[in-house]
């Protein structure tokens, strides 16, 4: 920029041999400014928009504004300067000034940008350490609560279990009690209940009213325990011949069976079959004898 | 246009000139003209913004501008050597104020360095939440 002043004036001292036109050129250059200053002063220019950048920024108000006020008058002063027509090193050097407290300016906002983020960033730390304490405390309770609820579903199943052994042990006890009041026998076959000859008149197949206090036991049973199913079977003494035993024998226990299904009992869980004189469990010579031969038997079992 | 209006032209034309020229030299000298006492003042102000500077840090962290500034120090002591005080207090004045911004350089720097330390101490903190969240997540 110095070489636009100094060559000038050399120039100048070299210019009345040129002439008219020369002098009234250097008249028009001296009235503008004796020192043929620029359009403009690129520092000037680049020291004012450095101001009004930083001026800008929001915390400038607050951190800066003795520098932004300082640069300002520098700045004042350079344009001055330049209306005076003031030499471009003076001018430079306000621009300098002026652009040197800008800069001091940015130092100052971006320092109390960083400061600001650190402080949040302080808070932000805090906030998180709590935050993280607070979840640990809440995992830990959750975490008690569910193995506090686990052991409530534990506790609870074994209630359940003991329930259930008991049940299982009260009908066990039950099936007992009931097989007893039935005067069944444990047998090869299985369960064996014999009904005596009381329950039908002589040489017929018509249950009497009395045999009902023992059909409706048997029926009761079968309702108590609905995997169990039963065989009927019928037995005479030798008394008569054979076809006719046969045929009575089936009969009763057939009547036996219609007792039951009329009771409720699914006919799939019933059988029956007669077997008239030939499975005597006594002598036929005696009264006794034949007395105990002539019987329906009731055979129960798991399954059907 | 004769020869003789010629000459007076001329004459005209070379008076005006040499009285610009002794307005630009009575210009330069009147600029910045400071008292004695005013450039040594200058000068000190400049010597303590360096070493302020330098105590902050600006070594390091605006190292271009303190370097300028201890250039333009020394240059200002030779133009006082050399008796252009006008120069001595501009240079001194710009010294100054380089070392002013070293210093204000190397302060955002120090606060941009812990700033971004807060950043990743917060990104780690921030990473072990999520992480120990996985966790949480992946135990039934």
């Amino acid at each position: 920029m110095k070489r636009d002043t100094e060559p000038m004036e050399e120039r100048a001292v070299r210019r009345p041999i040129l002439g008219i036109a020369g002098t009234v050129a250097l008249i028009a250059m001296t009235a503008a400014g004796c020192s043929g200053l620029p359009e403009r002063v690129e520092s000037v220019e680049q020291a004012r928009q450095s101001i009004n950048e930083v001026a800008r920024e929001p915390l400038a108000g607050r951190v800066a504004a003795e520098e932004i006020q300082a640069a300002r008058q520098a700045l004042a002063s350079a344009d001055a300067a330049y209306e005076e027509g003031e030499p471009l090193t003076l001018i430079e050097h306000r621009a300098y000034v002026a652009q040197r407290y800008a800069d001091i300016s940015h130092e100052l906002v971006s320092e109390a940008q960083a400061r600001e983020e650190v402080q949040r960033g302080e808070v932000e730390r805090n906030r998180i350490v709590a935050e993280s304490r607070e979840r640990e405390a809440e995992a830990a309770r959750r975490a008690a609560e569910e193995a506090r609820r686990e052991l409530d579903v534990q506790a609870r199943a074994a209630e359940e279990q003991a329930l259930a052994a008991q049940a299982a042990e009260e009908r066990a006890r039950g099936l007992q009690r009931e097989l007893e009041e039935l005067e069944a026998r444990d047998t090869d076959r299985g369960l064996v209940l014999t009904l005596g000859d009381v329950l039908f008149d002589t040489g017929q197949s018509e249950l009497q009213p009395g045999a009902m206090t023992t059909i409706d036991r048997l029926a009761q049973f079968m309702d108590d325990y609905p995997e169990r199913s039963v065989r009927i079977e019928g037995h005479t003494d030798s008394a008569g011949s054979d076809e006719t035993n046969q045929q009575l024998s089936e009969r009763r226990a057939f009547a036996v069976r219609d007792a039951l299904l009329a009771r409720g009992v699914e006919a799939s869980r019933v059988e029956a079959v007669g077997y008239g004189e030939t499975r005597p469990i006594a002598s036929n010579d005696s009264p006794g004898g034949r007395l105990q031969n002539r019987r329906i038997e009731i055979v129960l079992s798991d399954t059907h | 246009m004769n020869r003789h209006s010629q000459r007076v032209m001329l004459l005209f034309g070379l008076l005006l000139i040499s009285a610009a020229l002794l307005g630009c030299a009575s210009d330069a000298r009147r600029s910045e003209a400071a008292p004695p006492a005013a450039y040594d003042q200058e000068l000190d102000r400049a010597r303590a913004s360096i070493a302020e500077a330098e105590q902050a840090g600006a070594n390091e962290f605006g190292s271009a501008q303190i370097t300028l500034a201890r250039a333009k120090l020394r240059a200002a002591e030779e133009a006082l050597d050399d008796g252009a005080i006008d120069r001595a207090v501009r240079l001194a004045v710009e010294a100054d104020l380089d070392a002013d911004v070293a210093a204000a350089i190397t302060r955002n720097q120090q606060t941009q360095a812990l700033a971004s330390e807060v950043r990743s101490t917060l990104r780690t903190l921030e990473d072990e939440l999520r992480r120990s969240d996985g966790v949480e997540l992946a135990r039934p």
